[in-house]
């Protein structure tokens, strides 16, 4: 099985010499293999986190409507279909966040990083993890109120 | 010799002059153990059936020619062992590419994108011979060599779900091979390239699926190349609009 | 209908010498026409393949006239020593140019070009991308040549005849594997790279598509081919595949190792001397069949073989030197030799014969040129030294490309109708061969029987009964070839006329190789004889011709142009 490409996929600028078959790719994607699918997933993410977007422009808006909206929301925000929802976003922006870091930011890093030349592979994830847990402690020393 | 199994082939045909699309044909090959995957064409073109079409050269993985669809995955089949295989093996033309017979595709849509990237040194003056070599360090050297190692084998174009969906997208190979260029210490022609590179689609069409570095039997990441070229293109091109002369 | 390209020039074939002649010829004259016209597209082109480097002399302790001993004594005194200083002192400066074009030669840590140790050379002279050199020259080339718009490619076009009027070549025609259609192409200059035709021997390093064309192309038409005796076996090649491991695994201190764990070109006395796993070529891969036959060989699927040990030099520099080695090895053989040394035995490897040439690169017929392994500009002589091959590409590949845009200037077009004509007759023939269903011989036997006959024939030892022999088989195959069935009747990429076109080819230089090996009863440089084994100076210091008959080939000879050095015995 074979599913059409977009048709001028690799075609010569002034046509082919020869009559050719269309370009196709496997019938199978994406399913054939698991970097497929985390391609997609990852890709998919972007809904989750328009969606997350969404919940937030709520939340600013019942706080400007006043302390009962505000209230409201807060409410609401116990649904177990939010909590689902918001465990769901949490999960899925950890993984984000590994697989943009851990996996495809190293690669992307061009050779002369400001003035310094990048430093080997094996830098960056420890550089990375620190920078990570440092930020996460940041968010929660000050979400917990004990800086600012 | 006695340890020989039998492998089935499903190869896809496609003749312009009969075929209103591809269609396959089975081959039933007696198989040796060390046998590549294209050893068992060989043989079905030699022994079965002569009007088969593929291309093949060097059987040492490096002369690029022998890019095939096995078992839906694009492989080299100079190197791909027929061991990883079970009874029935599929052999397609690569994804991607109009197919020009058989096994055979259509290759002049990618020399247009190779040539596109401006793949020779560009320099203001050109050195002299009496000048002698360029003075490189072996760090310089490193910086680019990874990227010089293309065969042009077309694998990665086969993998990547960006270049079956945007035509105008240079693809992995033809990208590496500018990007090497660019970190050549004996190029000068970085801007000119990255400022081709940012034609729409280009380079930016990439959406980092990682694929074509996964398919690469050359370790040449190509991903790696498109990733840092879209860096490299935009900080030029900001390069351009804060300082106008382009800083010089 | 038959489609009509005219150029200033023609290159035929698309590797290292048909790519520098294109880019020498426009370098010359920017206004000249180029057209290259290659069977694959150029970077699929067999130097691709060569892996352990291009001799040059670049350190101080070396000089020319050491690199022209070195090539004079490599050929056992059979290389023209006109043509030798010649090349050694084009060759820093081609592969400089190369440098300067991109090519990532392996550094010294101060910046400047690293060298290697290669067999043969007195001292490190082998310019070196770590084991890929082929490719890295190839695709230098090719990348710097798409910047001339003045040179045209043709790709995948197979050139099936030379269109020769009587003051020289104007043109060739092809078939356009594409269409099926033939194409003439129209000049005043012809230069013949197509690569040797290792692919007559059923083991061999050489890829698929080098079948001899332009040899055969020459000797059909009134060129004799030159030296064609002179098949090299390289020593190291893979049991089965034939896939080449490269000298520089000697180079940089692998050991050859027999079946009783002996070093054996130290243990026991091969002419090789000291320079032990560094002597050259043909040396070696007699010693190692003489190990074979003195039983110190080991079993295999493949026949006996030898081991190449690189075990010593340890991961760090087999993967910076030699990594190519190591994934041909693992992927090849199933050996990896930073653990376990490589089963290795001698395989056919280059031809230091080809079609007679001038030291422009000239032949006999007005315009027509050729260069690189095709040619036999008589560099190489009666054996090799590794590393000489990808810089003669490059030093005679300029310079029949800058010869050919002169003698382009100085002659006239062909007659335009009569050409086409010809083109017409071209079409008319391949019409009538493609899908010729009727006749009773198999190509694919066919080829197989030949390849048979050309090992036991003109293998690395030779007798008179074993060559003479091969001398009616491939006269009686000829025969046979005449009568091949081909099936595939499409106009559209059908290989298997190529195949056939490309057998008929082999033929030709087959009965060259045979012809030229019967003739010569001495041994000298790769010719190595069990009935004469020893150099005969007083009767064949000359190189062979043969010419190409009908009624079947006529050998012939010409003086050899010794000169700075004079013959004497070949000891390492």
């Amino acid at each position: 099985m074979r599913n059409p490409a977009h048709p001028h996929t690799l075609r010569p600028s002034s046509g082919t010499r020869t009559r050719t078959a269309p370009p196709a790719f496997p019938g199978d994607w994406p399913t054939a293999n698991p970097r497929y699918r985390a391609y997609l997933l990852y890709g998919f993410a972007g809904l989750f986190f328009i969606l997350a977007a969404g919940v937030m422009v709520r939340a600013l808006w019942a706080l400007g409507s006043g302390p009962g909206a505000w209230e409201t929301f807060l409410e609401t925000l116990g649904h177990p279909l939010y909590i689902a929802f918001h465990v769901g976003s949490f999960a899925l922006i950890v993984w984000f966040g590994w697989r943009t870091f851990f996996q495809m930011f190293v690669k992307t890093q061009p050779p002369m990083i400001g003035p310094f030349p990048r430093p080997p592979v094996a830098v960056f994830p420890p550089v990375l993890a620190a920078a990570w847990l440092g930020a996460s402690a940041l968010l929660i020393a000050v979400l917990s109120g004990a800086i600012l | 010799m006695s340890s020989e199994v039998k492998k089935t082939f499903v190869v896809t045909r496609f003749d312009p002059d009969r075929d209103e699309e591809p269609r396959t044909d089975r081959y039933e090959v007696p198989v040796q153990p060390d046998w590549k995957v294209l050893d068992a064409l060989n043989y079905i073109k030699d022994e079965i059936d002569s009007t088969l079409a593929h291309r093949w050269s060097c059987r040492m993985a490096v002369c690029g020619s022998c890019g095939m669809q096995v078992d839906g995955k694009p492989k080299l089949t100079c190197k791909d062992s027929l061991a990883n295989y079970g009874d029935t093996v599929t052999v397609e033309p690569l994804a991607n590419f109009p197919v020009v017979r058989d096994l055979v595709v259509e290759f002049e849509g990618f020399m247009e994108k190779f040539k596109s990237v401006k793949p020779w040194i560009i320099r203001a003056k050109e050195r002299a011979v009496e000048e002698g070599t360029h003075r490189q360090s072996p760090a310089e050297l490193e910086a680019f060599k990874q990227f010089s190692m293309c065969i042009n084998c077309m694998l990665c174009y086969s993998a990547c779900p960006a270049v079956s969906n945007e035509p105008e997208f240079a693809g992995p190979a033809a990208i590496a091979l500018g990007h090497r260029y660019n970190l050549d210490s004996r190029d000068e022609g970085d801007s000119e390239r990255l400022a081709a590179m940012r034609d729409e689609g280009f380079v930016y069409a990439c959406s980092y699926a990682n694929e074509c570095s996964e398919v690469c039997p050359k370790n040449v990441d190509p991903a790696a190349a498109v990733n840092q070229s879209k860096l490299l293109a935009t900080m030029d091109w900001m390069k351009g609009l804060v300082l106008p002369r382009g800083g010089k | 209908m038959v489609d009509v390209h005219k150029h200033d020039i023609i290159i035929v074939g698309g590797g290292a010498a048909g790519l520098r002649a294109a880019i020498a010829a426009v370098e010359a004259d920017p206004q000249v026409s180029v057209a290259l016209v290659s069977k694959v597209y150029p970077m699929r082109s067999h130097t691709v393949s060569a892996e352990g480097g291009a001799a040059a002399v670049a350190r101080p302790d070396d000089s020319l006239e050491m690199h022209g001993y070195d090539t004079v004594k490599g050929s056992d005194f059979l290389g023209d020593q006109d043509v030798i200083e010649y090349f050694v002192e084009e060759a820093p400066k081609e592969l400089t140019r190369l440098e300067h074009w991109g090519c990532p030669w392996s550094r010294n840590d101060d910046g400047s070009v690293a060298t290697r140790a290669f067999g043969g050379m007195t001292t490190k002279r082998t310019w070196y991308a770590s084991d890929k050199v082929g490719f890295h020259m190839l695709h230098s080339l090719f990348q710097h040549s798409m910047q001339f718009d003045r040179i045209v490619r043709y790709d995948e076009r197979f050139v099936t005849q030379l269109l020769i009027e009587d003051d020289g070549i104007k043109g060739v025609s092809a078939l356009d594997v594409r269409t099926g259609n033939i194409e003439v192409f129209q000049a005043r200059a012809v230069i013949l790279a197509t690569g040797g035709g290792g692919k007559i021997f059923p083991f061999t390093t050489n890829g698929n598509i080098k079948t001899g064309d332009g040899m055969a192309l020459a000797y059909r038409n009134g060129v004799p081919l030159k030296d064609m005796e002179f098949v090299q076996y390289h020593p190291t090649g893979l049991p089965g595949t034939g896939i080449l491991i490269t000298e520089a695994t000697r180079g940089e201190g692998g050991h050859l190792i027999n079946s009783e764990g002996e070093r054996f070109l130290v243990a026991y006395d091969y002419g090789v001397g000291n320079k032990a796993e560094l002597g050259p070529r043909d040396m070696i891969s007699r010693a190692i069949i003489q190990e074979i036959e003195a039983g110190r060989g080991l079993p295999g699927t493949y026949g006996e073989y030898v081991h190449l040990d690189l075990r010593h030099l340890g991961e760090d520099k087999i993967m910076k030197r030699l990594p190519f080695v190591r994934e041909l090895a693992t992927t090849y053989v199933g050996v990896d030799p930073v653990t376990t040394p490589i089963p290795i035995r001698p395989v056919v490897h280059y031809m230091m014969g080809g079609v007679d040439t001038d030291i422009d690169g000239l032949t006999r017929v007005g315009g027509l040129f050729a260069a690189g392994e095709t040619a036999c500009v008589s560099l190489n002589g009666a054996n090799r030294l590794g590393s000489n091959s990808l810089t003669e590409c490059l030093v005679f590949g300029a310079r029949a490309g800058q010869r050919a845009v002169a003698l382009s200037k100085e002659t006239s077009d062909g007659n335009d109708v009569a050409l086409r004509k010809r083109g017409f007759e071209e079409q008319e023939r391949i019409d009538t061969l493609r899908g010729k269903k009727k006749g009773g011989e198999k190509l694919s036997h066919v080829r197989r029987e030949m390849t048979t006959s050309m090992e036991r024939g003109c293998g690395v030892y030779r007798t008179q009964d074993t060559m003479d022999a091969t001398v009616q088989e491939i006269a009686q195959l000829k025969g046979r070839f005449a009568d091949i069935a081909l099936q595939d009747d499409s106009r559209v990429f059908n290989t298997e006329i190529i195949a056939a076109l490309e057998l008929g080819n082999m033929l030709d230089v087959a009965e060259a190789v045979a012809n030229s090996a019967a003739y010569r009863k001495e041994s000298r440089g790769a010719h190595t004889r069990r009935d004469h084994p020893t150099r005969d100076d007083q009767n064949y210091l000359h190189h062979t011709l043969v010419h190409f008959d009908p009624a079947g080939p006529r050998i012939d000879t010409s003086q050899v142009r010794l000169g700075h050095w004079e013959p004497e015995e070949r000891k390492y």
